[in-house]
């Protein structure tokens, strides 16, 4: 039943209390997946929920009916639990809040008004530097609708409430708009959000809809955030469907908040109940968008990292045109116009990841026998937002179409650093600085390219006898640093032997890129085997995806 | 009733030896692994229990600053024990702990407590700590003690090098790291922590790189008038880099220390580290 009330004692408050911690309880897994700002670590729910528990706490036996004393109490709660900047905005909410009430021992319109007002100012002190687009925006829009709404809601503090709920959810829902980082994450406020779950389960005790806690074990909660979380940055995502009930569901503003969490939308339905397919990082955006419309069945959650991983194995199997863009998937970093930019030649995908990974803003997909053209890596250059550029051809027969590029690129200054190698290339990477002095880069970039060796081994197409190697065709032959090192007919036997070549000094740490034509489990038993002939040096197995070459190797 | 009195948050990595000998009043941050919710005081959760504890935990533990509460109790105590109380937290610009202690100062008697954003983590800060306590007790007055540790901050330093990008990059708090795509290759990153800020120095791949990394930053700064090694479940080779070290000889007796959990969950274990102040030139 609606409590239509014109006045709140302090069990009031307490009850209404409850009711928002207990509304949070329900949601606070979900606040945590929200959490982007100011650090994506996914505890402001958690951090919010034991803020209020702590509140709660204190007014446990208390059964005072005068307002200023129990909401006191609840203030000194909040602040000896609060916990993280969200806990801490809290508490500084309720601190302002019961400053307001302090001596009163009812409360009415008039007074509910005053105290949001004074509670959204304290929490703006609260911080060093208030950000809008947060829990303080929520809170202050939620003062001002109070302010607004008083007049025409006549005294009902349900009414007025509702007024103020209907306004903090419209503004936790323009938090992106005010704040990029969660535009780019696609998300709303966490903190926000919490606050609107806490005025929720507050206006929901008031009309008398109840609120169940669902009593979970902390193992299962935890087991809850290993679910919904992302498989990591290299993640491609979740495929998310389920179907919310409500009541006037508008299927087009649905369809567009979907929208703006992911990709491959599909939204339809009617009024009552709404189906919901999306793509998305974080399936706790949807899920959490979808239970504040209604309730919410029929849930599906993939892992379409799995779905990828197939479709690259299927990829590779059947090799596409050469020189082909790598996957959309390995974003670029984000460059400024004064940093250094990098383009990497990668012959395969896997190698091209590792390339993104080290910061390559551009990537040239070609190698040993499909070098590419003056013309491609003119235009990789090109497409790098900086004025400086370093140019890694990794292979030597790319050299001179690398430097060709290069003064091609007249308004770049680009310098080509004559890497033979995948993985020379790759040590070359790993002092880059996009934001150091260029020339102090590239030299200390020159240096690292020779701190490791490189071994190749594949299959001779031809009979030769070079640097004292004979080789038949069929062969299998091994490369160090691109020179013809060595041959023979059993793979095994050709790996040892170039790592004990490979390592003439101190070497501490092998890798391995296997190619696209070495299935994953024979990798693995590769590396097994080597483990146990090189007891004392550590083996680190990456997919290369490279064409003609079993293994490329680094020893360092 | 003493003159003045430091503060400071765990983050400092001060040994517990020196922490006694100048009786600082240290506030502990948390580490959540889930709703378990531990103080970093070196009861609830010991260092040796926290590195072996990260490597297989089911959800990666998050850090939050002390409660009002907790840093309330702890400065009213201080203000009981002294007549003034010189604090310094970890940076603002990396963590909440500073405003938590601004919000408290005002609470309690802010007249009677000054605040220092220290600028620096683990023992660049420990030292700040120690070098303002030993001019406390040399009768130093706040206003000498402030303006001596604002001149130093400079001069503080900390470089580290962390066996994997994988705690950093999770970690969120430090944008270049958390924005490196993927991680398929094994990466060890050399850092900087220095006036608030983190950045990245290089990168390598063997743990002998990481440690002749350090070595090297160690004499071009040379030379120093405190040093630190700092390292995560990595004392051998915190050791041997000390060793390594031995023709530095800093101005003070130099340290060897086990980063609180607090920065361990950023950083990850098997990691090393120095916090120096240099030697003024």
């Amino acid at each position: 039943m609606v409590e239509h009330t014109t006045s709140w004692d302090g069990q009031t408050l307490k009850r209404l209390a409850q009711a928002g911690c207990d509304w949070l309880d329900q949601h606070h897994t979900l606040v945590n997946q929200l959490n982007v700002f100011p650090v994506p670590d996914g505890d402001t729910g958690t951090n919010m929920l034991m803020t209020m528990r702590n509140a709660i706490k204190e007014i446990a036996n208390n059964e005072s009916n005068h307002i200023g004393e129990i909401a006191n109490e609840i203030a000194h709660g909040a602040m000896m639990g609060s916990r993280g900047n969200s806990g801490t905005i809290l508490s500084q909410i309720w601190q302002g809040f019961a400053h307001a009430l302090r001596d009163q021992s009812t409360l009415d319109a008039d007074l509910l008004v005053k105290s949001l007002r004074e509670a959204a100012d304290t929490a703006y002190r609260g911080v060093i530097k208030p950000v809008e687009g947060t829990i303080l925006t929520v809170a202050r829009e939620a003062a001002e609708e109070a302010e607004e709404a008083h007049e025409s809601t006549q005294g009902d503090i349900t009414a007025l409430l509702d007024r103020v709920i209907e306004r903090a959810r419209d503004a936790l829902a323009r938090t992106p708009e005010m704040l990029p980082i969660l535009q780019k994450a696609g998300v709303v406020d966490s903190g926000g959000s919490g606050l609107v779950y806490i005025f929720e389960g507050m206006l929901r005790a008031l009309r008398g809809e109840e609120i169940v806690v669902i009593e979970r074990a902390v193992a299962d909660v935890e087991d809850l955030a290993e679910t919904l979380a992302p498989e990591d940055e290299e993640g491609y995502g979740y495929d998310v469907q389920f179907i919310v009930k409500g009541a006037n569901l508008d299927v087009s503003i649905i369809r567009s908040a979907i929208d703006q969490m992911g990709w491959s939308t599909v939204v339809v339905g009617n009024e009552r109940a709404v189906k919901v397919h999306v793509h998305v990082h974080d399936p706790g955006i949807p899920l959490s968008y979808g239970v504040s419309l209604g309730d919410i069945s029929d849930i599906v959650v993939e892992n379409m990292q799995e779905q990828f991983q197939d479709y690259v194995r299927e990829r590779t199997e059947h090799p596409t045109a050469p020189h082909e863009t790598p996957a959309e998937a390995f974003a670029a970093p984000d460059l400024e116009a004064d940093d250094i930019g990098i383009v990497a030649v990668a012959s395969g995908e896997g190698l091209a990841q590792v390339f993104r990974q080290l910061g390559a803003a551009e990537l040239v997909m070609g190698g040993q026998t499909n070098n590419p053209s003056t013309q491609e890596l003119f235009e990789a250059i090109q497409r790098v937002p900086t004025q400086k550029v370093v140019l890694l051809p990794n292979n030597k027969n790319i050299f001179l179409a690398a430097e060709q590029a290069a003064r091609l690129a007249k308004d770049r200054e680009v310098v080509v650093i004559p890497t033979r190698t995948m993985p020379q290339g790759i040590s070359a990477l790993l002092p880059y600085d996009p934001k150091g002095e260029f020339e102090q880069v590239a030299a200390a970039m020159r240096e690292a390219k020779d701190e490791i060796v490189t071994g190749e081994v594949t299959t001779a197409t031809r009979s030769v006898e070079l640097n004292g190697v004979e080789v038949a065709e069929g062969q299998i032959i091994g490369l160090v640093d691109g020179d013809l090192a060595l041959s023979g007919d059993d793979l095994e036997q050709v790996m040892q032997d170039i790592i004990r070549r490979m390592c003439t000094i101190d070497c501490e740490l092998i890798t391995l890129y296997y190619g696209h034509n070495v299935q994953e489990d024979d990798a693995n038993a590769m590396i097994e085997t080597l483990s146990t002939a090189f007891p004392d040096q550590e083996f680190e197995l990456v997919y290369g995806g490279q064409a003609h070459y079993y293994y490329i190797l680094s020893a360092e | 009733m003493s003159g003045i009195l430091l503060m400071t948050d765990s983050t400092c990595d001060l040994p517990v030896e020196m922490v006694r000998r100048f009786d600082i009043r240290i506030v502990p941050t948390y580490v959540q692994f889930g709703q378990e919710s531990l103080a970093d005081d070196g009861v609830q959760l010991t260092r040796t229990d926290f590195y072996r504890r990260i490597v297989n935990a089911p959800i990666h533990p998050t850090t939050s600053a002390p409660p009002l509460g907790q840093t309330y109790t702890i400065m009213q105590q201080a203000l009981n024990d002294a007549d003034h109380v010189i604090a310094l937290t970890a940076p603002a610009k990396l963590s909440g702990i500073y405003n938590i202690f601004r919000l408290v100062a005002e609470q309690t008697d802010p007249k009677r407590v000054t605040l220092l954003d220290s600028g620096m983590l683990s023992m660049g800060m420990g030292w700040l700590v120690i070098i303002a306590a030993e001019m406390a007790e040399s009768g130093a007055t706040p206003a000498e003690i402030v303006a001596a540790i604002t001149a130093l901050q400079p001069r503080a330093d900390v470089w580290a090098a962390l066996d994997t990008m994988l705690y950093l990059r999770r970690s969120g708090r430090v944008g270049w790291a958390a924005s490196v795509v993927g991680n398929f290759l094994n990466i060890k990153p050399v850092i900087r922590q220095h006036d608030s800020v983190v950045t990245s120095i290089t990168r390598v791949r063997t743990s002998q790189r990481m440690f002749n990394a350090l070595v090297d930053l160690a004499h071009q700064n040379a030379p120093l008038d405190r040093l630190a090694v700092m390292h995560t479940a990595n004392i051998e080779n915190a050791q041997r880099l000390l060793a390594a070290l031995a023709d530095i000889h800093p101005n003070h007796e130099p340290v060897i220390v086990e980063v609180t959990p607090v920065i361990g969950v950023h950083v990850g274990p098997q990691g090393l580290g120095l916090g120096v102040i240099r030697a003024a030139s």
